[in-house]
């Protein structure tokens, strides 16, 4: 069920609230096998074999959990325990390859050996990826003794929880489950009026800002997968327009998920910190999908920096050391598990050699930016004076970078990814639509000298994000996010009012339970609904 | 080596200039070695101050 659809927004919603609250007043019990219910359903609305393949993998799951939770307690079977955490992690491994991977391996080996495997379409279980990450992570939290004993039904909540189900917040259990416990179950203005916020706010986002761009994106980005060359212009706006796309599609979701889950007195991580205006890349990471970052940091870059220091430091090599790291430790201890963890996420975003190298590069970004920050203060001894000049040319830098490494992301097919980015660097040609010409008079003759081709087509798209990529640009870069509006009734997991918004934001816009506020949210929900009923999917759906 | 520096149970991570992850685990990594010791993963991820290192260090086996 997309969160953008009328029978999720009039139908679902709404019920599973109602149900939630009248079974509250009997028990938290009921109210909370009414929540694992209704994340079923919500589940089973598009396809309901889903169940099917879900459910299997849960019981499994939760059995080696539990298997886990006993071996825990003694030391002297922490080897018993290993074994079981691998095969777990092995069998989430093998269940997420076998529906993700096995054709892309399949036309891999095609590729490489000409050889003939049959490929199969297979279906992918809706949002698999997210809860099999969430399911691994769950796994070695037990294993590392982090987690108090827990039941059959407060796994199956932690798991199926509807709003963050499909596409995050990647959550831990340790931070959902002392909520569902203690969960007063109840009808609760405050809860009730954040959460609406959030789910308009969200809604908005996705319908209105990510969805006007969308067409034309898709536009060119399709021309470019059917052969034709992309001009300067053009492939620039398809850069920055998905970015722009993107951002808002799946920051809206984000939003609209804290909403969900906070109608039930729920608290969800924060997802998105206004990526866009980050001034480096790793900052950008730090503010862009932050469940998964955290994700990857914790259970695969962490462990593996950790187990790489201890082998150089116990073979008396030197470890990392500031600005003293030698090329050894800096290639070993920083590069090697950066690119593997940005490998490991872009494989995870899609089985295909565009995601796989969209993570790689990625993994090259911040490398280059690690080196920079150890290399910088030999050039720059003032930090104010660096920081005054790196701000605004590192924010422009990480938005040119994320928008090229957003080409391959979008791109369909490699060609089209090299055509664009080949358009981006002037290849193609530069462009202007014939039409669009018309109305420069004699600017036009100029145009002409200068080597400007007119484009007969594409009008369209080419005012259209005119228009838009200003605007959603103005509005990711200048203007306070929806948690940041928010924040004082703590619209996502820790997040507070934090003095420096007041200062982003020019003066503090800050939402509060008002007659303008309410007004405010009234016209945005009007204008979110009248532009429901798309087929318009959220672009991370399908991962 | 920078001799003003000086730890104590209450130094956090924060308080030493130029302080980053790695170097962190730099850190740690060369107290397992010096004492003979291995942390947990989780642990390592969790201590906030040097006071917490050396809580878990009485705590464990030798």
């Amino acid at each position: 069920m997309l969160f953008n659809s009328y029978e999720f927004i009039f139908f679902f919603l709404p019920l599973t609230t109602a149900g939630f609250f009248a079974l509250g007043s009997l028990s938290r019990a009921w109210s909370l096998r009414w929540l694992i219910l209704a994340s079923f359903f919500f589940y089973a609305w598009w396809r309901p074999l889903n169940v099917l393949l879900i459910a299997p993998s849960i019981l499994i799951n939760y059995a080696l959990a539990r298997m886990l939770q006993r071996l825990g307690r003694n030391e002297s079977r922490r080897r018993a325990s290993r074994v079981v955490l691998i095969l777990g992690i092995a069998f989430n491994v093998a269940f997420l390859g076998y529906f993700k991977y096995t054709n892309f391996l399949g036309g891999a080996i095609n590729d490489l050996f000409g050889a003939d495997l049959i490929l199969t379409e297979i279906i992918l279980p809706l949002g698999i990826s997210f809860i099999t990450f969430q399911k691994i992570a769950f796994l070695i939290d037990v294993h590392a003794g982090r987690i108090e004993p827990f039941t059959l039904q407060e796994y199956c909540l932690f798991v199926l929880f509807f709003p963050q189900l499909i596409a995050g917040p990647i959550v831990h259990y340790r931070e959902m489950m002392p909520q569902f416990q203690s969960a007063p179950c109840r009808f609760d203005k405050e809860n009730i009026a954040v959460g609406v916020t959030l789910l308009l706010f969200g809604l908005f986002k996705k319908v209105v800002l990510a969805d006007s761009i969308a067409p034309h994106v898709t536009s060119i980005y399709g021309q470019a997968a059917a052969g034709g060359s992309i001009s300067f212009f053009l492939a620039w706006m398809a850069a920055i327009g998905f970015t722009l796309q993107i951002y808002f599609d799946f920051s809206g979701y984000s939003d609209m998920a804290l909403g969900a889950a906070r109608l039930f007195g729920i608290r969800l991580p924060q997802n998105f910190n206004s990526p866009l205006q980050a001034s480096s890349i790793i900052d950008f990471w730090l503010r862009w999908h932050m469940t998964l970052t955290r994700f990857l940091t914790a259970y695969i870059y962490n462990p593996l920096v950790l187990a790489l220091t201890r082998r150089r430091l116990t073979r008396g090599q030197p470890g990392f050391a500031g600005h003293r790291t030698t090329l050894g430790a800096f290639v070993q201890l920083m590069m090697f598990p950066t690119l593997l963890t940005m490998f490991v996420s872009g494989a995870w975003h899609g089985a295909g050699y565009l995601f796989i190298l969209w993570g790689l590069l990625h993994g090259v970004y911040l490398t280059i930016a690690h080196a920079w920050r150890l290399v910088a203060p030999r050039f720059w001894r003032d930090r104010n004076d660096y920081a005054r000049f790196m701000k605004p040319f590192g924010l422009v830098l990480t938005l040119v970078a994320v928008a090229v490494s957003m080409v391959l992301f979008r791109s369909s097919t490699t060609a089209a990814a090299v055509d664009l980015l080949k358009g981006m660097i002037g290849l193609n040609g530069v462009a202007l639509p014939a039409s669009v010409y018309k109305t420069l008079g004699p600017l036009a003759a100029w145009l002409d000298s200068l080597g400007v081709i007119r484009d007969p087509g594409n009008d369209w798209d080419f005012i259209k994000m005119t228009i838009w990529i200003p605007v959603l640009t103005f509005i990711a870069l200048f203007c306070p996010n929806t948690l940041q509006v928010l924040a004082r009734y703590e619209p996502a997991l820790g997040v507070k009012p934090s003095p420096s918004d007041a200062a982003v934001a020019g003066r503090k816009i800050e939402w509060s339970p008002s007659l303008a506020w309410a007004f405010a949210a009234s016209v945005i929900a009007g204008i979110g609904i009248l532009s429901l009923g798309g087929k318009s999917e959220f672009l991370y759906w399908q991962f | 080596m920078d001799d003003s520096i000086v730890l104590t149970k209450e130094t956090r991570r924060e308080d030493v200039p130029n302080w980053d992850s790695l170097i962190y685990i730099s850190f740690i990594v060369a107290v397992e070695i010096e004492l003979g010791i291995k942390f947990r993963v989780a642990d390592v991820e969790s201590f906030a101050n040097v006071g917490a290192i050396v809580a878990q260090i009485k705590s464990m086996p030798r």
